[in-house]
């Protein structure tokens, strides 16, 4: 299957666009050469300047059919044999029922334009592509991101079980952080597959500005409303500061309206006056309030790698984050931000605290160290030549 | 005689949709009513099977927008067509309250299913439910009341500011399930002159075997603790977790079981792993009252750590099962149980204080466990009683 005419990856994220990550992994492949490949469901209009970037994306609606139908007879008419194997794998066809019909829908652009490699970027749909790697011999590939894995298949057996059949038959893996790994191998991943390789930042300097003084600690929160995202624990924490007279503001950014269960939690604690909440964000608006707060916290229960917590330290933000998921990996307390115990408001209000007493001197050695660490590990041009190398690697193995 | 003057009155009880699983007070109500000779029929605004009472399910609007508009315009001519005085009557008023045409459209759709009906008595089981429905009463000549719930007076107002300034001045009586929830309301809004009248949920006492039998905390270990809630973020679930794990750390043999189903299903569970209590606690999901009961009547402890709580009828119906109670003071709970004399009332959110009184109350001698249990037993059996909740309830529609 593999050749040496230049490599194609298909990058499967269930949505087009995807996230900011993948984004970027998408565009960093792209610029490294290979022809990279984009199945998945458009929710928004996309374009890229590279020409090697390929978007075969379904639509909805009758556009979305007429595309369908349109694809389906060429595949019948140009790969047959593919239709035939797929068909008889399954044991069902797009017309047996609603749920058969969509799901070709979604095999079809892959089977008409086969790649080398298939990187599914989230652990949901691992089971459903398992089909490419056994019937075409596409090498297949997955990420660990967040909750899928850390989370999902804790409260969901049937998911727990799928992982377990289906992560065998992948050819390598890719985590993003090492306690990725860790919660990976319960369902069955053969560390030696695995390559753990963090999400990179473009390089930029670290800005000179350091935030005016304030008689207040203004704190920042970026994220979306989830539970796993911890805000629950951070406004007790924020009501432990109140109590000791300790003076914050609170800017929240996240998408989509403030859930029942945190407004009342502002109103029963009486935090409306500290905490405002800004309804979403441009990525150039975030970057503007980062540079305008003392602290970035982040009160995650579990995380892979929080990006914004990297966008932060770039800029000289310091950050208070909570000790889930890959976080350790990032911050080491005392020496580029603080760490703090998961679920914990009392150590999230000290940390917060820490962070706002520091000297002058100290924190400007924090926002440098912060800097460099996000400079040095988690740089995207170093980054993306790994993902080329792992891809690579899998070819000379075909 | 008594019951030839009730059957004169017709209330009609205005709920969302048919009581379930979580909403026995409002079976409890309804049933109890039609003991009492009142004739009861329940509007729902969804479709829903009820047996026990006459049911009118009230329109809803079709998925398609297009079909919509036609859907509506067919109601409101039917609706005219069943009760064209009364529709007249409704516009009148509505215009008269400077109400916009589609303010209109919308109050006369939501009770399109009420208005034909001849009724003395209209009752909200929540108060939302009275929102475009102010002027219901005086539209058809009947007393207009509404049972004020958690929700309606400590969440939906945090969204929806002064959302029931109508509604208040439109009530010739209320119901409210606790003290506690009628303050909030009256903070709220509520005039004063408005009759209020408390009538708390009830139990049927005789469901629950005697406390001759209960198991004595000590004399089998582990101690088992129950809580009986929905999986909501306003059960405070992560609270308990929290302190069962202090209590874990301090070596205490335990095990927890949470006997319902809900929405943070998934975040509960893995607190529990993240928290390494996989072991000792478990999600029984939803069960058959008489399940609930023969768990309750295993158990030694009772745990709500409610965050938002209007009464509950677990924790009268935990009492009545003899079981030692350790609630937050949540709103209505602070008035269910007696603070030292039929169980023990601490702090919300904080589970260093519910791990320590755990500890006290396990600690307790047994003559002095055995004189709360039976005084809980007492109080639910004089003071929640179906039979008082009945009486109160007749002469509350009188």
């Amino acid at each position: 299957m593999i050749s040496d005419k230049r490599l194609a990856v298909a990058i499967y994220s269930v949505a087009i666009p995807s996230t900011t990550f993948i984004e970027r992994l998408i565009i960093g492949l792209a610029n490294e050469g290979l022809e990279v490949v984009l199945f998945g469901k458009f929710v928004q209009p996309v374009t890229y300047t590279q020409s090697s970037i390929i978007v075969i994306g379904n639509r909805n609606g009758l556009v979305g059919l007429v595309q369908y139908f349109a694809r389906f007879i060429k595949l019948l008419l140009s790969h047959p044999a593919r239709y035939v194997a797929l068909r008889n794998y399954l044991g069902y066809g797009p017309l047996s029922g609603k749920e058969e019909f969509l799901k070709w829908k979604k095999y079809v652009p892959v089977l008409l334009r086969l790649p080398d490699i298939f990187h599914i970027q989230w652990a949901r749909s691992a089971e459903e592509w398992i089909f490419l790697k056994k019937l075409f011999d596409v090498k297949l590939v997955l990420s660990f991101r967040g909750t899928h894995i850390n989370a999902a298949p804790k409260a969901d057996s049937v998911l727990a079980n799928s992982y377990r059949k289906a992560f065998k038959h992948f050819d390598a893996f890719h985590a993003v952080s090492y306690a990725m790994v860790k919660e990976a191998v319960q369902y069955g991943v053969d560390e030696s597959k695995v390559h753990v390789i963090y999400s990179g930042l473009p390089y930029r300097l670290l800005p000179e500005t350091n935030p005016v003084a304030s008689e207040r600690i203004r704190i920042l929160v970026v994220g979306r409303f989830h539970w796993k995202k911890g805000y629950q624990y951070l406004f007790d924490a924020l009501h432990k500061l109140k109590s000791i007279n300790v003076f914050f503001s609170l800017t929240l950014v996240a998408q989509g309206e403030l859930p029942h269960e945190l407004l009342f939690q502002l109103h029963d604690l009486n935090l409306s006056q500290e905490v405002s909440w800004i309804k979403g964000l441009s990525y150039q608006e975030v970057e503007n309030e980062m540079l305008t707060h003392d602290v970035l916290v982040l009160p995650s229960i579990e995380e892979g790698i929080a990006n914004v917590v990297l966008e932060a330290m770039q800029l000289g933000l310091l950050v208070v984050s909570t000790d889930c998921g890959g976080m350790k990996e990032v911050i080491l307390n005392g020496e580029n931000g603080f760490i703090v115990p998961v679920r914990n408001p009392q150590a999230l209000a000290e940390g917060i605290i820490s962070a706002s007493k520091l000297s002058h001197a100290d924190r400007t050695r924090l926002r440098q160290r912060g800097w460099e660490t996000v400079t040095e590990q988690f740089n995207l041009n170093r980054n993306i030549p790994l993902f080329v190398q792992m891809y690579e690697g899998l070819k000379s193995c075909a | 005689m008594e019951r030839t003057k009730n059957l004169k009155i017709h209330v009609g009880f205005v709920l969302s949709s048919a009581p379930g699983y979580s909403e026995v007070f409002l079976t409890n109500t309804m049933k109890t009513m039609l003991a009492k000779g009142i004739k009861v029929t329940l509007f729902t605004d969804k479709p829903g099977k009820v047996i026990f009472v006459k049911h009118v399910a009230g329109f809803r609007l079709p998925r398609n927008r297009f079909l919509r508009p036609v859907k509506v315009l067919l109601v409101l001519c039917l609706t005219f067509l069943r009760a064209p005085l009364r529709v007249l009557r409704y516009v009148s008023v509505l215009r008269s309250d400077n109400r916009r045409l589609p303010e209109i459209i919308k109050s006369i759709f939501i009770s399109s299913h009420i208005l034909p009906c001849r009724l003395t008595h209209i009752h909200f089981g929540f108060a939302t439910l009275g929102i475009y429905r102010e002027h219901l009463g005086r539209v058809m000549d009947a007393k207009l009341s509404t049972s004020i719930r958690g929700y309606d007076v400590c969440i939906y107002p945090l969204v929806h500011k002064n959302a029931y300034e109508l509604l208040w001045k439109n009530l010739d009586r209320l119901h409210t399930i606790s003290s506690d929830l009628y303050n909030v309301a009256c903070r709220l809004g509520l005039p004063l002159h408005v009759p209020h009248v408390k009538i708390n949920p009830a139990v049927d006492v005789n469901l629950f075997p005697s406390l001759d039998g209960k198991a004595k905390i000590g004399s089998q270990w582990p101690l088992r603790i129950i809580t009986v809630a929905r999986l909501h973020w306003k059960k405070g679930i992560d609270y308990a977790l929290e302190a069962l794990l202090l209590l874990k750390n301090k070596g205490i043999d335990f095990t927890y079981t949470v006997i319902g189903t809900g929405e943070e299903r998934e975040r509960l569970i893995f607190l529990v792993h993240q928290m390494g209590l996989t072991e000792c606690v478990e999600f029984a999901g939803k069960l058959p009252h008489d399940q609930v009961i023969n768990r309750m009547g295993a158990s030694h402890l009772y745990l709500q750590p409610s965050i938002q709580e209007g009464f509950c009828n677990a924790v009268l119906e935990a009492q009545a099962s003899g079981l030692l109670c350790i609630v937050s003071d949540a709103e209505g709970l602070q008035e269910n149980i007696l603070h030292g004399q039929t169980g023990w009332v601490v702090p919300k959110r904080n589970p260093d204080v519910l791990a320590r009184k755990i500890l006290e109350v396990i600690a307790l001698p047994e003559e002095q466990k055995q004189v709360i249990r039976r005084s809980a037993r007492r109080r639910v059996e004089e003071e929640f009683s179906l039979e008082l909740q009945a009486k109160r309830f007749a002469e509350f529609f009188s």
